[in-house]
This record gives C-alpha cells, sequence and structure tokens, in this order.
C-alpha cells in the first residue's frame, strides 16, 4: 500500500485537499495533509512533515509528497534528504489540488509508486476547458 | 575552551547567544527582509532559536552533535518560512558528523559544515554563490574552513576571525546581486541593491561562534546603509 503526504502553507487548504482525496480513494492508500506552522499561521512546520514522513514510510510501501508553492518544496526536499528511506519517497512536481487527486486515485488503483509518481505530474497538463 | 577546539559547553552558549544576537537584530534582519521579501526573517529567526534555547536548556547529556541536531529540529519546527529547513537541514546534517562528540576541531568543523552546506544546496535547489542567498556566505566561510584544516600553522581562533571576515564581506557582496531563487526573485531587477536577509543572518549565526568564545555575546547592526542595508557600525551586545 501506498502513502500520500499532502504539504500547504494552508492549514485549510491541507485539510480541504485531504477531503476531496478521500472522497475519491477511502481507501488502501494511507492520505495525511499538513499545512501551516505551528502557532497556525501560514506557513510550513518542516519539523512535523519530517515525523509524519517516518511515519508513512513506516505504515506503507512507499510515498508520493505533493506541495503548493516555495517553504513546502523546500520542507519537502529537507525532509527527503533527512528521512530513513529516501529511495522510498518521491517528490511529485505537479499542481497541488490536482495532482493530489489523480496520485490518491492511482494509488487508490495500486499502481506501483513511480507509476504513481508519472500520472501525478501529468496533472500539470490536464485540459479543463 | 582549549585552544584548538571547541567544546559542547561552548556550543551550547553559542546558540544561547545567537538567541540574543537575533533579538538585537531582528528590526534590521525584518528591514532587509521588506526591502525584498515578506519582512519576517528577524522574527522566524528569533522565533526560531527562543525554542532552541528551551530544547538546549532540558537537554540530557549534550555533546556536539546532538547540540547541533535539537538545534536543527528546533529551527524546522518553528521558523515557518524557507529559513527553517535550511538553517535546519544545515544543522543537522553538520551534527550527523559530529556525534557523541564533546569537543571539535578545525578539521571536524570543515567537514560539518560542508556537509551542512551540500544539505542547504540540495533541497535549495542546487544554489551555487552568486544567487543571493545564505550560499553566499557559507560557501566561502566552508573554504577557509577547509583551507585551514589542511595547515597547522593557521590557528581555530585565527580561522574563526578570517570567517568573520570573510563571510561580513559576502553578506556586503550580495547587495549588487540579482536574487535567483526564492520569493526575492520575484522582484527581478528590483531585488538588486539590497543586502540578502539570509545571507546576513549567516554571517551572523557564523560570527557569534567567535565572539562567545571570546566571551561575548555578540553584535548588533549599530547603523546601516538606508538604501541597501549595507552594514555601518557594528557594537558588542
Amino acid at each position: 500500500m501506498l502513502a500520500l503526504l499532502i504539504l500547504s502553507h494552508s492549514q485549510d487548504v491541507a485539510r480541504g485537499v485531504k477531503e476531496i482525496c478521500l472522497q475519491l480513494a477511502p481507501e488502501d492508500v494511507v492520505i495525511e495533509a499538513i499545512g501551516g506552522t505551528k502557532e497556525g499561521r501560514l506557513g510550513i512546520d518542516a519539523m512535523k512533515v519530517l515525523t509524519t514522513l517516518e511515519d508513512l514510510l513506516n505504515k506503507s510501501d512507499g510515498v508520493i509528497v505533493v506541495g503548493d508553492i516555495g517553504s513546502t518544496i523546500l520542507a519537502a526536499k529537507n525532509a527527503l534528504n533527512l528521512c530513513s528511506a529516501p529511495s522510498r519517497v518521491r517528490l511529485a512536481d505537479s499542481p497541488l489540488v490536482e495532482g493530489s487527486i489523480v496520485a490518491a486515485v492511482e494509488a487508490h488503483l495500486g499502481s506501483q509508486l513511480d507509476e504513481v509518481l508519472k500520472k501525478a505530474e501529468e496533472a500539470k497538463l490536464i485540459n479543463k476547458l | 575552551m582549549s585552544a584548538n577546539a571547541i567544546s559542547a559547553d561552548d556550543f551550547l552558549k553559542i546558540m544561547k547567544n545567537t538567541l540574543e544576537v537575533m533579538e538585537a537584530n531582528e528590526e534590521y534582519l525584518a528591514k532587509l527582509d521588506a526591502d525584498i521579501g515578506d519582512a519576517d526573517h528577524g522574527a522566524n529567526m528569533v522565533r526560531g532559536f527562543k525554542l532552541v534555547k528551551e530544547r538546549l536548556t532540558s537537554l540530557e547529556n549534550p555533546d556536539v552533535g546532538k547540540i547541533f541536531n535539537t538545534t536543527g529540529m528546533a529551527l524546522m519546527e518553528t521558523v515557518g518560512g524557507a529559513a527553517g529547513p535550511l538553517y535546519g537541514q544545515m544543522f543537522v546534517k553538520a551534527g550527523r558528523l559530529a556525534k557523541e562528540k564533546m569537543e571539535v576541531k578545525k578539521r571536524d568543523l570543515a567537514d560539518m559544515w560542508e556537509a551542512g552546506l551540500k544539505g542547504v544546496q540540495d533541497i535549495g535547489g542546487g544554489a551555487t554563490p552568486g544567487g543571493k542567498t545564505m550560499v553566499d556566505v557559507l560557501d566561502p566561510a566552508v573554504k577557509v574552513l577547509k583551507e585551514s584544516a589542511n595547515n597547522d600553522g593557521i590557528t581555530l581562533m585565527q580561522t574563526l576571525k578570517k570567517i568573520r571576515e570573510v563571510a561580513k564581506e559576502s553578506a556586503k557582496r550580495t547587495i549588487p546581486m540579482l536574487a535567483e531563487w526564492g520569493r526575492a526573485s520575484y522582484l527581478g531587477e528590483r531585488s538588486k541593491g539590497h543586502q540578502d536577509p539570509g545571507a546576513t543572518s549567516s554571517y551572523l549565526i557564523l560570527r557569534t561562534i567567535l565572539d562567545t568564545l571570546n566571551g561575548e555575546v555578540g553584535v548588533k547592526i549599530a547603523k546601516y546603509a538606508e538604501s541597501d542595508g549595507g552594514i555601518l557600525e557594528e557594537a558588542y551586545l
């Protein structure tokens, strides 16, 4: 089973994206979302990102991480660089909402880690109109 | 402190003094960040080093590795902006090379800061000197450390003095640079003409090592150029 880690500057955005993902992928994938700083301001708690990533690595075969911009990406790279099993982690270069949804659905369908990554990254090419 | 090594006790003092230095320079760092960023670097660094101090106070049997690891983790947890993961990465990576060491010498410091810098560059998208970031100060400081590690004729204190000079000069050299990374890069040409806040906090962190070993707390930037934030006068706390 794979896991998805959603990172946003905003706690509300993180929670909301997780909610959508859970509706489309209610089982067979572990989904966690982190948003905002420890004090609830806009930003990211990079330590929580690292500890949550470790926790997800323990619970799953591999973790896909999707972040919004700037320091969430730095926090994701920081965690990847310090965690115990970087070979089972993939950072997706994709828009947060669309990338997370695609990753959740692909993981839910039982795809392998690199396939989930590929599909999540293709999300930036989705035409909506 | 012995003349050729920095002890775990010294590092406890250095980290605590760094909080005082960040508090004294909070407004200055905020001004630099207001010019090309979001004005929160001063407050972020103060919040970060407050937790560092708190965590170090309750740290049991501190060795250099534990002190660096605890410092990095606390910065990751509280700084919030880009500086949290970047400085967090620097201290944690450096600390992994000082596990169970009760003191470190020139060679250890060179290896530690080289690993810390590499971590910063890894997660920062490969930032190299010239891009108006903390790497502009850390890279030349690591070069000084590496040169002196291989030269028995240079003492630890001479090395740290050289780092102070080079780091200050390097922070100043970010003024005309075009920002290539982070929020400042959105400003394009308008990022020129301002000293980089991350390079400046890196200078303050590095020089506080020397200041602490010399029995001082550290410095406050007492006067700076309004136009570009360049340092004009420093005063010991």
